[in-house]
């Protein structure tokens, strides 16, 4: 194969972006150079192991391929005598945090916060134009007790999460994932736990060796109500 | 129409969407004896025999190189007799797909006699020719004398 000329190493975003294509694709990866390069990858030699690999997988039929996927999740289920639960891992300050997908209804980038005067707080924010939807806009970590810690980073998200008509945005500092469970490996609360939180805490989530709250959607919903309206 | 763009050679062809189901990638073939030569082989595909026509054989005389790039498009058509069954077209760096809706008679040429060569139109990757494989099945009397032949298992019959 001829040698790859990276220009976007040398004259593009990843070099010292002196290239003057940058001016109409402003990114590399709109570039059809990069592009090209891109699909120029598919342009080796197949090995035989993927030869065989996909002759074989192409042979399976698909009504049998897709009953072992079911045979495996079932099979799964009956040994742990239990459901999964899909949650939404998010970052507040240092702690990490998780919302049952149910209640999720979109994650997206944080916008312009519209203050009520004698009813903000610190607490209620305000309000925020979701869609054209006016939402409640809260600080799930002023309310949960947590040291706020002040960035505005590339990665804080609005989480909109809440049920039927009911629904609230909180902003958090990185949204990571949706995350399966097994329900049977959710951990039970300590009993000493040194943030208020942990009356909203349903569970704990081992996640990439962090310990993940799994919040009491309901619990929470229910008190915001009581507490804010 | 949205178009899967394949090569042959240096050219650019394209076929018609619509009835391709899935693009899947090079599989090993198993040759068949006393057939066109630009039939490729057979291969099983979920079950079913199914027929592999090496495009760039048929358009450029070079069998398909044994690439990441080198797919297998998948079409499902309907015969006279109210079956539908399966044919493989091989081509090279079936990649990328074209959606030119402005297509018609004054942006395109009429190039050649041969039924499944189809008209020729202008891009910015250059020209372009579309490729009706029906024509491959229908028309020509040996590729549907072999799919008769050698799926008649699967119902095929020629048209």
């Amino acid at each position: 194969m001829d040698s790859i000329d990276d220009c976007w190493n040398q004259i593009g975003v990843w070099g010292d972006r002196s290239c003057p294509q940058l001016e109409t694709v402003i990114h590399c990866r709109n570039c059809p150079v990069y592009a090209t390069a891109g699909r120029n990858l598919l342009e080796r030699d197949v090995p035989i192991e993927y030869l065989d690999e996909w002759t074989a997988t192409i042979a399976t039929p698909l009504d049998e391929a897709v009953k072992t996927l079911n045979f495996a999740e079932g099979d799964r289920d009956s040994a742990t005598g239990s459901n999964t639960l899909s949650v939404i891992l998010f970052r507040l300050g240092d702690e990490q945090f998780a919302l049952s997908v149910g209640v999720l209804h979109e994650v997206t980038h944080p916008g312009a916060v519209h203050r009520l005067p004698h009813r903000t707080n610190d607490s209620f924010l305000g309000l925020i134009n979701i869609r054209g939807e006016i939402l409640m806009t809260l600080s799930l970590s002023h309310f949960l007790g947590l040291k706020t810690v002040e960035n505005s980073s590339s990665l804080s998200r609005l989480l909109v999460v809440g049920h039927h008509d009911r629904k609230w945005v909180f902003p958090v500092d990185e949204v990571h994932r949706i995350h399966r469970v097994e329900a049977s490996e959710l951990k039970a609360v300590p009993v000493v736990v040194s943030q208020s939180s942990e009356s909203y805490t349903q569970g704990i989530i081992d996640w990439q060796s962090k310990k993940v709250n799994y919040l009491d959607a309901d619990l929470l919903f229910y008190t915001l109500e009581r507490r804010i309206l | 129409m949205l178009m899967l763009l394949f090569q042959a050679g240096d050219n650019f062809y394209a076929i018609d969407s619509a009835q391709v189901v899935e693009v899947i990638p090079i599989v090993t073939l198993r040759p068949l004896n006393h057939v066109p030569e630009y039939i490729a082989g057979v291969f099983n595909y979920r079950g079913n025999l199914v027929p592999v026509v090496d495009l760039c054989r048929l358009l450029h005389h070079t069998d398909c190189r044994s690439r990441f790039s080198t797919r297998i498009m998948m079409v499902y058509y309907p015969t006279s007799d109210g079956t539908r069954q399966w044919l493989g077209l091989m081509a090279e760096r079936v990649t990328e797909t074209l959606n030119r809706p402005d297509l018609d008679a004054k942006n395109t040429a009429q190039v050649s006699d041969v039924p499944y060569l189809g008209n020729l139109f202008m891009d910015e990757k250059g020209m372009i020719q579309q490729i009706h494989w029906q024509h491959l099945v229908s028309d020509d009397r040996s590729a549907s004398l072999f799919i008769q032949e050698s799926v008649e298992a699967n119902g095929a019959r020629r048209d």
